[in-house]
Parts: C-alpha cells; sequence; structure tokens
C-alpha cells in the first residue's frame, strides 16, 4: 500500500538548491527547480558515485565523477556514460512540506 | 547547503575514499557552471590557427619554408587534443550538441574514435594511474629511456590506436573494454572505427594513387610532428608519478604555463585541479586552483622542466628508492 512520507520542510529547500535525505534504506536526494520539487536516487546507475557532489543544471542532474547526466523529472539517462536511468519518486508539497509517495 | 562541505558519504561512492580538499558546496557549484562562450572562443581560436597555419604550408609548398610551415601547423592541429578531452567529460559547451560536433570532430582528427574515449576516460578518472585498471595507463615505473621515447614520439600511441581502432571495426573487444563499455555502445564504437579507418585509409589512398603530397602535408605528417611536441604535454600530466594511490596531488602534477599554452591546451596545466573535482569546466580551474591552492603541492615550472625532470630520473641510476617523479620537477 502507497503512502506519503514527509521528508523536508518546504522552507529548507529553495530553487536550484538539492538536499539529501534518508528514507528508511534508500537515500535520496530532493531538488528544487523553477517547475516543482523532485526527488531521485542519491546514488549514479553507473558507478554509484553521489549525486549530492554533482551539478544540478535545471532539471538536469550530472555525475560529479565521470559527467553522465539525469534529467531529474523522469530520471532519464541522457548521455554516456551513464545508460540506466535513475529510480524518481513521486513528490508533493503539502501545508508547507515536502512529501514523498513510497509504494 | 549555501557555505557548507558536504559531510555525509555515500557508501560504495567510487571517490569515497580518494583524497578530496575542503571546499564549500556552494562554491563548488559555482566553479561548475557551465557556459557556450569560454569554449566558443578556445574552439574558434584553434580553428582560425589551424586554417591560417594551414593556408600558410600551401602557400609553403614547393619551398623549404614548408618544414617551418609543417611544424607549426602541426603543433596546432594536435592539440586537437585538448578540445577532444575537455568535450569527452562534455563540460566544454553548455549546449550538448555543440559539445558533440566538437567532441567528434577534434577526436577524429586526434585519431581516437569518440565513445570509446569518453568511457575509457571516464575509467581513467575512477582508476586514476592504478595499473591494470586504468585503460589509459601505457606505462608504470619504473619507466625505461625506450619507453619514454616511444611515448613521446608517438609510437606507442600509433601502434595502440590503429591496433584498437581495427579490433573494434571488427567487433573485438578485450576482457576489460568489456567490463566499462556497455554492450549497446559497443555497436556505435564498432561503426565510427569503421569509419575512421575509411577516412584514413581513403586519405592515404588518395595521397598515393592520386601522388598528391595534401593529405601528407595537410594531415598525416604534422599531426605526426605535432603529436610528438603535444606529448610533452600529455607526459606531464602522470608519467613517472607515483601509483596505484587513491591521491591524485601523489599521481598526477600541475604546471604553470603561458597564456597562449593555457588557450591551446584548454587549462589542462591544472591537472590536478582537473582529476579532483572533473566536472568543474577547464575555464574555471584556475578559480578552482586559487580556492584549494593551499592543499595542493607546488606546480611544475613548465612543460620543459617536467619532462627534463622524467629524463633525469630514467637517467639517474636506479638504488632502493622509488623511482617516481614529484610533482614539481
Amino acid at each position: 500500500m502507497s503512502a506519503w512520507n514527509v521528508v523536508a520542510e518546504a522552507a529548507d529547500l529553495a530553487e536550484g538548491e538539492m538536499l539529501a535525505i534518508s528514507l528508511g534504506e534508500r537515500r535520496l536526494i530532493l531538488y528544487r527547480t523553477a517547475t516543482g520539487v523532485f526527488a531521485t536516487d542519491r546514488r549514479c546507475t553507473h558507478q554509484g558515485a553521489d549525486l549530492m557532489r554533482g551539478y544540478l543544471d535545471g532539471v538536469v542532474i550530472e555525475c560529479p565523477v565521470h559527467q553522465g547526466r539525469f534529467d531529474i523529472r523522469s530520471g532519464a539517462a541522457l548521455n554516456a556514460p551513464v545508460c540506466v536511468p535513475l529510480c524518481t519518486y513521486e513528490t508533493r508539497l503539502s501545508e508547507g512540506k515536502i512529501e514523498i509517495k513510497t509504494a | 547547503m549555501s557555505g557548507s562541505t558536504l559531510t555525509d558519504s555515500l557508501d560504495g561512492d567510487p571517490v569515497g575514499e580518494w583524497y578530496s580538499p575542503a571546499i564549500p558546496a556552494a562554491q563548488l557549484r559555482n566553479l561548475m557552471k557551465r557556459c557556450d562562450r569560454h569554449a566558443a572562443l578556445n574552439f574558434g581560436c584553434w580553428l582560425l590557427l589551424c586554417l591560417a597555419s594551414g593556408a600558410g604550408v600551401v602557400a609553403a609548398i614547393g619551398t623549404y619554408w614548408i618544414v617551418p610551415a609543417v611544424c607549426v601547423y602541426g603543433i596546432l592541429l594536435s592539440f586537437s587534443y585538448a578540445a577532444s578531452h575537455e568535450c569527452s567529460h562534455g563540460t566544454a559547451f553548455r549546449t550538448r550538441w555543440l559539445n558533440e560536433v566538437v567532441f567528434w570532430l577534434t577526436s577524429v582528427i586526434f585519431m581516437e574514435e569518440a565513445v570509446y574515449r569518453r568511457y575509457a576516460h571516464a575509467e581513467h578518472h575512477t582508476h586514476t594511474w592504478f595499473n591494470t585498471e586504468d585503460p589509459q595507463k601505457p606505462y608504470g615505473i619504473p619507466l625505461s629511456a625506450w619507453q619514454y621515447l616511444k611515448e613521446t614520439l608517438l609510437l606507442t600511441f600509433y601502434q595502440q590506436a590503429f591496433h584498437r581502432l581495427l579490433r573494434h571495426a571488427l567487433g573485438r573487444f578485450t576482457a576489460h573494454e568489456r567490463q566499462f563499455l556497455p554492450e549497446p555502445e559497443r555497436k556505435r564504437v564498432r561503426l565510427d572505427s569503421i569509419l575512421m579507418l575509411a577516412c584514413y585509409c581513403g586519405l592515404l589512398a588518395w595521397g598515393v594513387v592520386a601522388r598528391s603530397p595534401w593529405p601528407f602535408v595537410l594531415y598525416f605528417i604534422p599531426r605526426y610532428i605535432g603529436g610528438c611536441f603535444v606529448n610533452l604535454y600529455i607526459n606531464t600530466q602522470h608519467m613517472g608519478m607515483a601509483e596505484d594511490l587513491k591521491d591524485h596531488r601523489l599521481t598526477t602534477r600541475s604546471f604553470r604555463a603561458t597564456r597562449w599554452e593555457r588557450l591551446l591546451y584548454w587549462n589542462m596545466n591544472y591537472h590536478i585541479e582537473h582529476h579532483l573535482f572533473p566536472g568543474v569546466p577547464f575555464h574555471a580551474l584556475p578559480r578552482l586552483n586559487a580556492a584549494i591552492a593551499g592543499e595542493l603541492p607546488p606546480a611544475g615550472r613548465s612543460v620543459w622542466s617536467i619532462n627534463a625532470g622524467i629524463v633525469r630520473t630514467i637517467l639517474r641510476p636506479r638504488g632502493g628508492s622509488s623511482s617516481a617523479t614529484t610533482a614539481a620537477s
């Protein structure tokens, strides 16, 4: 059964910023962009680099080690050396809090 | 994040155990910002210099001036290495298609298939200067005089480049290559390798069959002569440095360069800085250097002094001490 989980205060995440969070065993990143709040896994699908150290450009997160890029809205792998999509999570803003939906 | 460094690490991060200087996350993010302007300027200057010196070669044919003209043109042409390298990271241009067009063009001039180059170079950044794991580590320490000459005179490069192109054109990949090159990408590497071999063979056939000097004076000979010169720069990056260590300050060198060198070499004289933070584009490396200079070894005086230091180390009688050279040789 799916559930919404409060993971951060909306005020803690400014536009263009990223926030590392844990949700149970999962290590995730929250992103706030001009088009909304998104959440993905924190680990790059190529060799496991920490995307929290990466570069966020609009809705694209770039791996800090090999510069593979992902669309944070869909998780799509955009260019080599990443081929496997990044896992994304549904998010919503509710009463000043950021929530993530988990299965 | 502003004003803070990232302190909680992620298990399994391939570079998590590597030395990394402390730098505020906001400052690093600012250094990683992309734009098209700097790469357009560097690439435009390089292209204009190549066209002008190439015109010089054409004008000098049939005279003794052809020798210096081919040398100058060859050196400029062979600095295609620098643009190809920056584009392999995708950090040259913010506009992706521009990055890929320049990457493909300069990689063909440099004689390395672009898709393979990108994956092999990514692996080089994961396993910098680790024996057997770094696919861009063709030599180790102690380095012999013959190995230094083979490397500098492009013998290693041509031997490996053509052997690899031929293997890839035939669809053959080594076990190591299969580890870092995903199966779907191998098809692209194979097709590109066939096209590149066809290009080089076509040029060679044109020169031989039509008895035309142009493929030789505008590509093969200058690329060789200039390649030897540019290899003196590539030698500075890791040659003779310590191996199998997770600290770029010990395995990699930076050196002080003139404005012209920095333009043609796309700031890769800041090579330790580049390896520490490969997501920082070339134009921001001087600013990165200023931010972390206190944590870096002294930069080498010049490309010449580093090569002289490498040669001195090679020629020195070997005792029990390590034969790795220092960063500032």
